[in-house]
């Protein structure tokens, strides 16, 4: 009873895997800034 | 693997419809705290002047949230969520044009607390819920989630970026025509009106509906329970960053564990919403969860502070963070129906805004008044062994209504 997996599934899932690897090397990247971490954690603490 | 292809044939778009709403929605929420700084610069406000507008945003959030679901399920969610979008978007704009404080704060507070009211958790988890037949429902709610927090793991340094290019009022603007334009989307998220609906609920009334679940003891527990997830989540957002910043720890620890969060949040969101119902019992999902996050507190503040403990503390606790919003909601469909899903869960997510609201504001008062956060990650601990202890008796069969309904019926 096993279907074949259409060449179509296979390019779409690596394509949602390569966009979202991009995307978290990408914020991942900007998390590092120093400017951003300061302003981040001093402001939080004022709206959560 | 074409099971699940079957389900992404199925309800892909929805799901991505509903997770880049909640996403933006949340993302932008989150990322408020980027703006606090060149507003106060630029306006000649005080950071506590420009924090008080997010603060009435939060509580309006909380106040209206059981009254955008009643106008979801009474008129459907698409339009709800199209008027959250609209609404929100209007705000980021109005705010970028406050010439003074009253207005900003009504419209950074009122508009878009209003706005995140028809456009998160609450109104999406629920018409996602509706549309979604059981069977595909564990994975749809959890993909939404997943979605959700990729969106906004991207959203906060994409901001970040906005104002180093735009300046703050510009970015703003950016980030309302951006929501604005996303707006039809919501018509993905087309649920039957109240008065359509075939749930079990026969000619069950909103006012039936709503009197029924305050007289059920476990609507009164789970509300308990997501209030001390509110307060944990507001403590632990709001001032674990500076807590780390504070010990000393570098900038570059401080940001991943930041990010580390972002991350782990996704997977954790997708695990939960989906093993809890289809796997496990959600109640005790939630009491694990809950006991798990007690667990991670307690080790962090208990062993010695280092890059390595942070990480860890921080992958942990992001893979809880949020795993208990489509368990409550989930668990208030399971025991009362979804025709007032988005109604009931509003009630309860007023309770999670009340705990937010402790949470922030105790923390804040506790460091000033002792120097430390010591007391106040005990108070989150304690929170967490109550809202653990309190979902296992739960009774979370389905209300005996549907048969008392067909006995009249027949």
């Amino acid at each position: 009873m096993s279907k074949r997996i259409s060449v179509s599934s296979i390019a779409t899932f690596w394509v949602i895997a390569l966009v979202v690897i991009t995307a978290i090397v990408y914020g991942f990247r900007h998390y590092l800034d120093p400017v951003f971490v300061f302003s981040y954690a001093y402001a939080m603490k004022f709206c959560g | 693997m074409s099971n699940v292809t079957g389900i992404v044939r199925r309800w892909g778009l929805l799901v991505l419809a509903g997770g880049l709403i909640m996403g933006l929605s949340l993302g932008i929420r989150q990322s408020q705290g980027l703006f606090m700084l060149p507003i106060s610069m630029g306006m000649s406000w005080s950071i506590e002047e420009v924090g008080f507008a997010f603060a009435i945003q939060n509580l309006v959030w909380g106040l209206t949230q059981p009254f955008t679901g009643m106008l979801a399920d009474r008129f459907g969610s698409a339009r709800v969520i199209l008027f959250g979008v609209l609404i929100y978007a209007a705000g980021l704009v109005a705010m970028a044009n406050s010439p003074e404080l009253t207005l900003f704060n009504i419209n950074a507070g009122v508009l878009i607390g209003v706005g995140l009211a028809g456009t998160a958790f609450g109104v999406v988890y629920g018409a996602v819920s509706k549309i979604v037949p059981h069977a595909d429902s564990a994975w749809a709610i959890g993909a939404v989630g997943a979605i959700g927090g990729l969106v906004q793991f991207l959203v906060v340094p994409l901001v970040h970026q906005l104002l180093n290019s735009h300046a703050w009022d510009g970015t703003l603007i950016v980030l309302g025509v951006l929501f604005a334009v996303l707006g039809p989307l919501a018509f993905l998220l087309r649920t039957k009106r109240a008065d359509e609906s075939v749930d079990n609920h026969g000619d069950q009334s909103m006012s039936d509906a709503i009197s029924e679940a305050f007289r059920h003891n476990g609507f009164w527990l789970l509300n308990l329970g997501f209030m001390a997830c509110g307060f944990q989540l507001a403590f632990l957002a709001g001032h674990v960053p500076a807590y780390l910043v504070d010990r000393g720890l570098p900038l570059s620890v401080g940001g991943t564990a930041i990010a580390l969060i972002s991350l782990t949040n996704i997977a954790g969101t997708f695990v939960f919403g989906y093993v809890g119902g289809s796997i496990f019992r959600r109640k005790y999902t939630l009491s694990f969860l809950y006991f798990c996050r007690i667990a991670a507190m307690i080790t962090f503040i208990t062993v010695p502070l280092s890059p390595v403990s942070t990480y860890i503390f921080a992958a942990v606790i992001g893979f809880l963070w949020l795993g208990t919003v489509p368990l409550t909601s989930g668990l208030v469909a399971q025991i009362f129906g979804t025709k007032y899903l988005t109604t009931l869960f509003g009630f309860v997510f007023f309770g999670h805004q009340l705990g937010a609201f402790l949470g922030i504001w105790l923390a804040g008062y506790v460091f000033d008044t002792t120097g430390s956060y010591n007391l106040i990650w005990w108070v989150a601990i304690a929170a967490g062994a109550i809202a653990a202890l309190v979902h296992m008796p739960i009774n979370d069969r389905v209300v005996m209504r549907t048969k008392t309904t067909e006995a009249y019926s027949t």
